[in-house]
């Protein structure tokens, strides 16, 4: 399976949101990392086949998506940035509602809906209206939504929104166990979303490709760019306009900076192992969100 | 077509032998045509985007269609709407029952269009409630899911409404055919207006103002003397053919334009960003 995003362009009055994107993807999981307002929800709306670009097409083993229709909405799963739900419904009855309008056979619907119940870990709740759940909650719900017609094509915007530590990690390794078979396109701005995951990083930066590899050569390219140091409350002050720095520790009168800099930055400093985050810092130049 | 003045005096410098060279040149020139590889390759990289004969549909078969989506909608419609809907009308037929003096033509003209209006937050739940992306991504389409709702909403409220007259034309001996001609009037109407309203605004806000406004329209018509009660409901059919002809063709305008914009394009609806 093959999924090509040919020149991709979206335009929205005189706004650029995607400009000119082009990239390959195959099975396994690929993560969109950029800052908000990077482009990448309008980019999984086209791939979802919501919007239609301004120019360009996505591919899927040679034919255009557009001009599948429902034999491509019945490999899709797809889950939006923002969505809201039916409170009065319970979770069983809100799948069993998605089940419906996804084509899903009566049959298998009931066991298909405790199937996804129990991969997100709701199934204890399946009798409870959405009401009551919490955000956490309700993102499992979106995310077990998006899985019931078993995709081929699993698009997840923003997925880990709302969602705490641990069923983050849940999270990543379901979509790890999941990805044999499948392509999985992950948008997010969380750059530990993806790190240990994805196949691919697709770096994207004001609608536009900054480049894509795997995570093991994005921090290749880090080596030799990410310093730890000890510096002193003034060095630190003239410091800090000039350089990118991830992190910063309080020792006593000192200071131990993570600083991302080409340069060996003018304090005592040895060269550190580069995380992504790093990698982050220096293509996007924003805080990093963990 | 309008032919364009050719202007000869920009070939003013060009010299006979010249010009001869260009036409030997001309003469010459052949046109490299693709081979047949290349040309199937274009045949069938655009065999894709040439539209796909539509089979002919008879209205029975989209009737059917329409039926079966509806039918799946049903069970999704939230309780509350039906219960409403039909206490509504149990208590028009109490009042009735037990007062002999309320106008039944009135009582129907001013409950037949409510349980629709309120019918409205079903209709348009999926957009209110943020759920119409997730929708728009799976196979059966937003526009389809409200189009089912809008039939089953609109005949459940029809069926309501006959029953209602039936009734009611039995324990008053009215005229059936024109307490039909009354309710079906102001609901149709009704229907048009907020059907309208409800592509503009949340359907809540909708139902409150339609609701607001016919209620108060009726508490000012019940304080008017009663001649013009009266009138109202004694005017000749064919205003109140006419009325539903035009509730009727908003609704249809309505109705087709949504159809246009979320159905149509390639059998479903795209996403619309405002930015």
């Amino acid at each position: 399976m093959r999924l090509i995003i040919e020149n991709i362009t979206m335009k929205y009055k005189d706004k650029v949101a995607v400009e000119d994107f082009n990239t390959e993807l195959n099975e396994g999981v690929y993560g969109f990392l950029g800052p908000n307002g990077a482009g990448k929800t309008t980019l999984m709306r086209v791939l979802a086949d919501l919007l239609r670009p301004t120019r360009g097409r996505v591919l899927l083993d040679d034919r255009d998506i557009s001009t599948m229709g429902d034999k491509y909405r019945n490999i899709l799963g797809y889950l939006p940035q923002s969505f809201g739900f039916y409170k009065s419904f319970t979770a069983h009855k809100f799948l069993m509602y998605i089940a419906a309008l996804k084509g899903l056979d009566k049959s298998i619907s009931p066991d298909k809906v405790e199937e996804v119940l129990d991969i997100v870990n709701l199934k204890e709740h399946s009798k409870r209206k959405i009401g009551k759940f919490s955000g956490g909650m309700k993102q499992r719900l979106g995310i077990a939504q998006a899985l019931l017609n078993d995709p081929k094509i699993l698009i997840l915007d923003e997925p880990t929104a709302g969602l705490d530590p641990k069923e983050r990690i849940r999270f990543r390794n379901l979509i790890s166990e999941i990805s044999k078979d499948r392509i999985v396109i992950l948008s997010t701005h969380i750059v530990s979303d993806i790190e240990y995951i994805a196949k691919e990083v697709i770096l994207i930066k004001d609608g536009k490709l900054l480049g894509v590899d795997s995570p093991e050569n994005i921090l290749e390219n880090m080596k030799g760019k990410v310093w730890k140091g000890i510096a002193s409350e003034e060095e630190f002050n003239s410091m800090k306009d000039d350089y990118k720095i991830s992190n910063i520790v309080r020792k006593g009168k000192e200071i131990e900076l993570r600083i991302i800099s080409k340069d060996k930055p003018p304090i005592e400093s040895i060269e550190e192992e580069s995380r992504l985050e790093d990698m982050y810092l220096y293509y996007f130049d924003q805080e990093v969100e963990e | 077509m309008k032919k364009e003045k050719i202007d000869f005096d920009i070939y003013e410098d060009i010299t006979e032998n010249e010009l001869d060279e260009l036409w030997s040149m001309m003469d010459s020139y052949t046109v490299e045509y693709p081979d047949e590889e290349e040309i199937d390759n274009t045949i069938n990289e655009l065999r894709q985007y040439v539209p796909e004969k539509e089979k002919e549909e008879y209205f029975i078969d989209r009737f059917h269609y329409l039926l079966n989506k509806s039918m799946i909608e049903i069970s999704f419609i939230s309780k509350p709407f039906w219960i409403m809907s039909f206490i509504l009308f149990i208590m028009g037929l109490i009042t009735m029952y037990f007062n002999k003096y309320i106008n039944p033509y009135l009582l129907a003209m001013v409950i037949s269009p409510l349980p629709f209006t309120f019918g409205l937050i079903e209709i348009f739940k999926s957009r209110d409630k943020g759920m119409m992306e997730i929708e728009m991504s799976c196979k059966t389409s937003y526009g389809e899911v409200l189009l089912s709702k809008l039939t089953i909403i609109g005949f459940y409220n029809i069926v309501l409404n006959t029953i209602f007259s039936l009734i009611i034309s039995s324990i008053s001996n009215v005229d059936f055919l024109r307490l039909t001609l009354i309710w079906f009037a102001p609901f149709t109407f009704i229907s048009g207006i907020s059907l309208w309203l409800s592509m503009k605004i949340k359907s809540s806000y909708t139902m409150t103002i339609i609701v607001s406004i016919w209620i108060g329209m009726i508490g000012t018509l019940l304080n008017t003397p009663y001649e013009l009660i009266e009138r109202i409901l004694w005017m000749n059919i064919t205003i109140y053919i006419g009325i539903s002809i035009l509730g009727i063709s908003m609704s249809f305008i309505q109705i087709r334009s949504f159809i246009r914009k979320n159905i149509s394009h390639k059998g479903r609806g795209l996403f619309e960003v405002n930015y």
